[in-house]
């Protein structure tokens, strides 16, 4: 009987839930995609071609021990900084900010690549103690966490530098910070953040703000200017009814009307064409799916390890629910794709590999 | 530690209920609220128009039809001035895609700013640093591909308005495929216009495009307004190389020497590229976009087009006379350019949406639709319906008085005396009702579309017929008309002269015949009638002209206001605004054409008999009852040489209700099915008359040449025939109920009247026709007092006995000095034009 290598064979350790409700987001997104993109078959081929990609590295993830791979992490994390750097001084200027980096023909967002090497790099920070309880212990995690933010926020990408916040805050919390310090320190830095809000924000992002808070009342010039894409994707939304249009049918992301519809606000096309049905479970589904990533970091040994499964939960958990929560007005206007769904190539590639590595964590259980 | 990822969690628990209870509420419970107001952002309910039916000659070749048109509109809140920018990155693509595979052709419409990098990456494989620029040219997701697709919705709507589903990918790449190659071609021309200006300059396209490149550097400072003047002036001198302060001052002459260097044609195709490539030099004065249309079809555009040609004329060149022959440059009046100019100014200022050119033929779409195209630079692209008859040319110009038009907006007929106006019931539509313009858009009623309209008239008969009587040269007034005998339908209506602008002469016809009528009211109605009227019509605005006309004519003496009538009724004579086939713009009375129906009334009523002879002696006094001595003359003696003296005798015998009843029965007064309407106030005039002076065709007795022709249709076939424009109008031809002995007599003496001693002996020459006919002169007295006449022939032929008539006929020339004999070469013309346009039937 031939033996298979030991790392196929401890694939059989993979999380089958865990698996199981990946596979489904990503069906859903190639679906999609495909709807999204009736106009053109760009946006579909695309994505898949980025789906093989980032199905072919998972897989290679996963065949590499973990620890290995945290061990690399300041020099990727080194590198990302190095490329968040490198995007602002060379990066062309598109729609007003410098995101993408021209590599192999292609577009590369660095920051999307950064949340990836900063989790790795976090859950290193972990592997040389048991745990990091006091502020002045878990104080250069907050900077690691952190530091990307200035970065991407000159760029500027609010919506993505504010990502960081939750994943370096669950990575502190899984590496047993005590509780008080933590919620005290977080509450002071919240408020102090209100406060500057007012001086940082630029005039655009105040108005978006504003249409948010009120919705309701938003006037006509609101309507066309910067609460445009916020009226046009709440009646996108409300028009879903309770069983929807039907895929590829939804009028209003049809139309046009809602720009960026198969990217930053994918879950607008996804509640006007599946109604209220489809997108409650689908939002089931994205729940499922952090609470299962829990699971599995619940379920592992070393810190390291779930402090990984902390960061993964609370980095595609924090970006989904902010991409649903603009989508229906629970949040200002921000430009944030749906892992697994959205059309960002960069995004579905560093979604999978998130995914891949707390996979690894429920694979390689009792080889850390 | 498993506590601190149960909060984890939690959060997700509780954001996902926050999320679920959000939608609950958006899709639940306000799901009314949002499909209204998603209705309502896709259009609303809209009027989806319907086509107006369609009107056929005898053949079914098309005489009018609805034709989907467009209008160009400028919105001046949309005007962007970074097209060169734009323009050579389309450029790039179009130009590239004359080659490529099916899958470049999708990437360029779907994601336009890639394709432009790979394209870019292939046509320039030695220049990566140009590829790079190009890559800060056209951002991968930046305007460009939001801009194409805004404008695929526009024309998704057009397209659905002419019944072109283009909904779904397969169906815009037919449109592709079907309309690519020559939009790609014209795009390779402006591609290869800029290389060879690059190369002018000394240098590559790379470098033209790089330095174009840098030019968008400075874009930010572009949007605030401050070099708005010197990137314009910078883009014509490096895409041109012209040093030029601006682009007005790139005349004529600029432009030729350039395209001469660049080895192309100074021709109106090849300045289309700059015009479309550089339409914000509309703004600046230098009017190149109308340049590029291919007609002109409204009075601004006109005015825009006179004026580029002023600008060229600057340099002297011929473009000025080109143009100016175009829109008839010298008719422009100099104060109505600069009012329409400041006019312009001030809608630009408004910054409301105004119309640049309006009813181009759709075949004019890839002048302005496509990436790179009119689309970037503030135009708008409307698709409507509009009335479109044959081309008008000389020749066609009848049909357009036969017709009528009908209004660019209600879609109703303007004219009441038309085709359109008669039949309405038939071609007119109703539109119908549709919601939303998104893909698929709900169409809660369909439009009804207006029948078709088949006419009697056979076009190339029609045309032939013109061209034998050359109508576009005649200056004097005739009409002709050839008309089926055993029917009634009519193969050819000629009218002459037909003037020049028909907007034109309507306009002044209708002045003329309000000036008609104010005059004879103050004639039969005194000055203070006059006055009181003035009274009135001041009070009230909108009035003007008739106040005008008052006050010049108020107090004048009568025999003042008699002589202007008549000079009035002269110009309505002599107005091209007439068909006069069918139309009478004064009373003249057809002469001796009716003394047929006196000798067929007075044979069978037996008031004169067959061989009686009636003594006709020469009378100088010019008085109706006069004759020029025809000695001893019988009935069909009396029709050979139109003895008036036994006429009057019959007329006498049979008294004005016989002889009106007679009238009656050869359908005089009766409506001709889309051209005239039933004439009781005829048989009133009538009444009055003495019998002999309607026995001889005088009194009040007006016909119109189409009716004339009628008759002598009966005459010839022994059956009322009325005449009809419309197919399947004719009923079945009752019978006239004559004593056949008198209709041959009568037949017999129209016989003679071609043959030597008639009156027509003269047209003797114009056998084989063999046609039996009767002439008519009516005289008059003109304004200068001068003695006018008005020539009739009419009759049929074949008329040998035993013959079938195959075709009846009535000409007449009016306002001449002419006899009726003198008409007689107007229907040999048109019967030879006959025998031309259709050599394999038998006529004769």
């Amino acid at each position: 009987m031939v033996r298979l290598p030991e790392p196929i064979r401890r694939l059989g350790n993979l999380d089958a839930p865990l698996l199981l409700a990946g596979g489904l987001l990503l069906l859903l997104g190639w679906l999609m995609q495909g709807a999204a993109g009736r106009g053109g078959e760009e946006l579909a081929t695309s994505w898949e071609r980025w789906l093989l990609l980032g199905g072919a590295v998972s897989f290679l993830l996963l065949l590499l021990p973990l620890p290995r791979v945290l061990s690399m992490a300041p020099v990727f994390y080194g590198v990302g900084l190095g490329m968040l750097v490198l995007v602002k001084v060379a990066g062309p200027v598109i729609n007003g900010s410098q995101r993408w980096l021209p590599l192999l023909g292609r577009g590369l967002q660095p920051s999307e690549f950064m949340k990836l090497f900063t989790l790795l790099m976090l859950a290193q920070l972990y592997r040389a103690q048991r745990a990091r309880a006091e502020f002045h212990e878990w104080l250069p995690v907050l900077v690691v966490g952190l530091l990307p933010t200035g970065l991407i926020l000159v760029q500027p990408d609010l919506g993505t530098s504010l990502m960081f916040v939750p994943l370096t805050l669950a990575v502190i919390i899984a590496g047993g910070a005590r509780w008080k310090p933590l919620l005290f320190s977080t509450a002071a830095a919240a408020l102090a953040l209100f406060l500057a809000g007012g001086m940082l924000l630029e005039p655009y992002q105040k108005e978006r703000i504003a249409s948010t808070i009120n919705i309701e009342n938003m006037s006509a010039s609101q309507r066309s200017g910067a609460g445009y894409q916020l009226a046009q994707s709440l009646t996108a939304v409300g028009n879903g009814g309770l069983f929807g249009h039907g895929l590829g049918e939804g009028p209003c992301v049809q139309s046009g009307r809602l720009p960026y519809h198969h990217n930053d606000f994918i879950f607008a096309e996804i509640a006007e064409e599946t109604g209220f049905v489809g997108s409650a479970l689908f939002v089931l589904l994205e729940m499922a799916f952090v609470l299962l990533i829990c699971r599995v970091g619940a379920a592992a040994r070393p810190l390291s390890a779930r402090t990984l499964c902390a960061g993964a939960a609370a980095l595609l958990g924090a970006q989904a629910f902010a991409h649903m929560a603009v989508t229906v007005a629970l949040a200002p206007t921000k430009g944030l794709p749906l892992p697994f769904i959205s059309a960002g190539g960069s995004s579905l590639l560093v979604s999978m590999l998130v995914l891949a590595l707390v996979q690894g964590v429920s694979v390689q259980r009792g080889r850390w | 530690m498993t506590h601190r990822f149960t909060v984890i969690g939690v959060i997700a628990v509780l954001a996902a209920l926050a999320v679920i209870f959000r939608l609950h509420r958006l899709q639940v419970r306000e799901h009314e609220r949002w499909a209204d107001l998603a209705a309502d952002q896709q259009g609303g309910i809209s009027a989806l128009p319907g086509e107006r039916g369609r009107i056929l000659d005898c053949t079914g070749k098309v005489l009018a039809e609805d034709e989907a048109v467009l209008d160009v509109l400028v919105e001046p809140s949309t005007f962007r001035e970074q097209s060169l920018i734009h323009a050579l990155a389309d450029a790039l693509v179009l130009g590239t895609r004359a080659a490529p595979a099916a899958e470049v052709q999708w990437r360029c419409f779907t994601n336009p700013g890639k394709a432009v990098q790979e394209l870019a990456t292939a046509a320039f494989p030695d220049a990566p640093l140009l590829v790079e620029r190009m890559q800060t040219l056209v951002p991968p997701q930046g305007t460009l591909p939001r801009r194409m697709d805004e404008g695929s919705a526009r024309w998704k709507r057009c397209f659905r308005l002419l019944g072109v589903a283009v909904p779904d990918p397969t169906a815009r790449a037919a449109w592709l495929e079907r309309e690519g190659p020559g939009l790609a071609a014209r795009c390779a021309e402006e591609l290869r216009l800029l290389s060879e200006l690059a190369r002018l300059r000394g240098a590559d396209l790379p470098a033209l495009l790089g330095e174009l490149a840098e030019l968008t550097q400075r874009e930010e400072i572009w949007k605030q307004g401050q070099v708005r003047r010197e990137l314009r002036e910078a883009a014509a001198l490096d895409a041109f190389g012209v040093p030029a302060p601006g682009w007005r001052e790139l005349g004529g002459a600029a432009w030729r020497e350039i395209l001469s260097r660049a080895g192309l044609p100074f021709t109106e195709e090849a300045d289309a590229a700059h015009a479309a490539a550089s339409a914000d030099a509309w703004l600046s004065g230098c009017i190149v976009l109308p340049f590029s249309l291919p007609a002109v079809s409204s009075e601004a555009d006109a005015v825009e087009l006179a004026r580029g040609a002023q600008l060229f004329a600057q340099d002297g060149d011929a473009a000025l006379d080109h143009w100016a022959a175009t829109v008839g440059l010298a008719a422009m009046d100099p104060e109505l350019l600069r009012r329409r100019e400041r006019d312009l100014g001030a809608r630009w200022r408004r910054g409301r949406s105004f119309p640049c050119a309006t009813a181009l033929p759709l075949a004019a779409r890839t002048l302005f639709v496509g990436p790179g195209r009119l689309e970037r630079t503030g135009f708008r692209i409307e698709c409507r319906l509009t009335r479109r008859a044959l081309p008008e040319t000389a020749e066609t110009r009848t049909l357009g008085l036969l017709l009528g038009a009908v209004a660019r907006k209600t879609g109703e007929p303007i004219m009441a005396r038309s085709v359109e106006a008669d039949r309405n019931d038939i071609l007119r539509s109703a539109p119908g009702v549709v919601a939303g313009g998104v893909p698929g858009g709900l169409v809660i009623e369909a439009p009804r579309h207006g029948r078709e309209l088949r006419l009697t008239l056979d076009w190339a008969l029609q045309q032939g017929v013109e061209q034998a009587l050359d109508v576009a040269h005649a200056r004097e007034p005739m009409a002709l008309v050839l008309m089926d005998p055993a029917t009634g339908a009519i193969r050819a209506l000629v009218t002459a002269p037909l003037g020049g602008n028909r907007a034109d002469a309507y306009r002044k016809r209708l002045e003329l015949e309000e000036e008609r009528t104010l005059l004879r009211r103050i004639l039969g109605r005194g000055d203070g009638w006059a006055r009181q009227r003035l009274l009135s019509l001041r009070a009230a605005p909108g009035h003007e002209s008739e106040c005008g006309l008052i006050e010049r004519w108020q107090g004048a003496a009568p025999a003042s206001l008699r002589q202007r009538l008549d000079v009035v009724g002269e110009s309505l004579a002599m107005s091209p605004a007439f068909h006069r086939a069918v139309d009478i713009p004064e009373h003249l009375p057809p002469g001796s054409v009716f003394k047929a129906l006196t000798v067929l009334a007075a044979l069978d009523q037996g008031k004169m008999q067959e061989d009686a002879a009636v003594v006709c002696e020469h009378t100088s006094e010019r008085t109706f009852l006069r004759c020029k001595g025809h000695g001893h003359v019988a009935a069909r003696g009396a029709l050979k040489v139109s003895c008036n003296a036994w006429c009057y005798e019959a007329g006498a015998r049979l008294g004005s209700r016989t002889l009106i009843d007679w009238y009656r029965r050869f359908g005089l007064g009766e409506p001709v099915p889309g051209l005239l309407g039933r004439d009781e106030r005829l048989f009133q005039d009538l009444a009055a008359d003495d019998a002999r002076a309607l026995a001889i065709g005088g009194g009040s007795l007006r016909v119109a040449p189409v009716r004339a022709a009628a008759i002598a249709a009966s005459l010839a076939t022994g059956r009322r025939v009325l005449a009809t424009l419309v197919s399947g109008d004719g009923k079945a031809l009752p019978a006239l109920g004559v004593r056949p002995a008198a209709l041959d007599l009568v037949r017999l003496g129209m016989r003679d009247v071609v043959r030597p001693g008639g009156t027509a002996a003269a047209v003797a020459g114009l056998q084989p026709f063999r046609m039996a006919a009767k002439t008519g002169t009516a005289d008059y007295e003109a304004s200068s007092g001068e003695r006018l006449n008005q020539a009739w022939f009419v009759g049929w032929a074949p008329a040998d006995p035993g013959e079938t008539p195959r075709i009846a006929f009535a000409a007449v020339r009016a306002h001449t000095h002419d006899k009726g004999a003198d008409a007689a070469p107007l229907v040999a013309a048109a019967l030879e034009a006959l025998v031309r346009v259709h050599p394999e039937e038998r006529w004769w």
